[in-house]
């Protein structure tokens, strides 16, 4: 006959599994996302997005991501409340100081991206899912990458993304 | 809406025991006859599951059982998200025992009397 308290503690991890299943689909994953280079003060251009991790049972798991594509993840999140279309993203970014002189605190060309186009950009939402697939594959937590790289369809052909995640930026000067 | 749990005890009598715990808390608990090493989970229907409680208290962890487990770990229901696992035991199997469930990304607990 099973004690009185003897599934007491089974209760309370199915508990914590319960509120963590209902995070994850309120507000997504957990992101790290590392600017390095800064400056004091607020978050400026000339800082170097450093990379970007999922945060998962507190541990972090490095998000294999080239600078294009970090550069991608961290407009998406920065502007995670609205889909955006690739034209739209395009234009903001080639506009944004912050990513036309993406570390440029460093004193080095070697971080500068050239711009962005509508067509690469839905390239690179494919590699982005990837990259998350990895990342999430290394956590062994099984969520679809389209759930975190959301296409939100239109009334027209347009297709609009969204980064669904809690992102929490991180600064370091070196 | 009432979260639906797959109870995975390979001793019935003890099934029906936990079962009853978490039908008490509201939880909907389906489980399936399964034999102690854990064959017939290899076909679920994740459609109906948001988590899986697999007790492993007389469970050996041999290859064929990691096998099993690491499936298990990357089920995933029909939106997107994932069904997450809680191992649980009420017997003792060592600290590699755990380290090696939680290398699958599982939630493991101990649930007997500690020595």
């Amino acid at each position: 006959m099973a004690k009185k308290n003897e599934f007491a503690r089974v209760i309370r991890q199915v508990r914590v599994m319960t509120g963590e299943a209902r995070r994850l689909r309120e507000t997504g994953i957990r992101l790290l996302i590392r600017h390095r280079f800064w400056q004091r003060g607020e978050c400026l251009p000339g800082e170097e997005v450093l990379g970007v991790w999922v945060i998962y049972r507190r541990r972090e798991f490095a998000v294999p991501l080239s600078l294009r594509l970090r550069l991608l993840t961290d407009f998406l999140a920065a502007h995670r409340h609205v889909g955006q279309s690739a034209g739209q993203i395009a234009a903001r970014m080639n506009i944004d100081e912050f990513y036309r002189r993406h570390g440029t605190n460093a004193k080095t060309k070697a971080l500068m991206s050239s711009g962005m186009s509508r067509t690469a950009i839905k390239q690179q939402m494919m590699r982005l899912r990837l990259g998350f697939r990895l990342a999430l594959k290394e956590a062994r937590l099984s969520i679809d990458p389209t759930k975190i790289v959301i296409s939100e369809s239109t009334t027209m052909n347009e297709v609009r993304y969204r980064l669904k995640a809690s992102v929490r930026w991180q600064h370091s000067e070196l | 809406m009432r979260e639906t749990i797959l109870l995975v005890d390979p001793d019935s009598l003890h099934r029906e025991q936990c079962a009853a715990w978490l039908r008490e808390r509201g939880y909907v608990v389906i489980g399936p006859d399964v034999s102690p090493v854990l064959k017939g989970m290899a076909e679920i229907d994740v459609c109906r599951i948001d988590f899986i409680v697999v007790e492993l208290s007389g469970v050996r962890l041999t290859d064929e059982i990691k096998r099993t487990l690491r499936k298990l770990t990357s089920l995933r229901k029909p939106d997107g998200f994932p069904i997450l696992v809680l191992a649980c035991t009420e017997l003792d199997h060592g600290d590699d025992y755990q380290l090696d469930l939680e290398e699958l990304g599982w939630r493991f607990v101990f649930y007997g009397e500690e020595k």
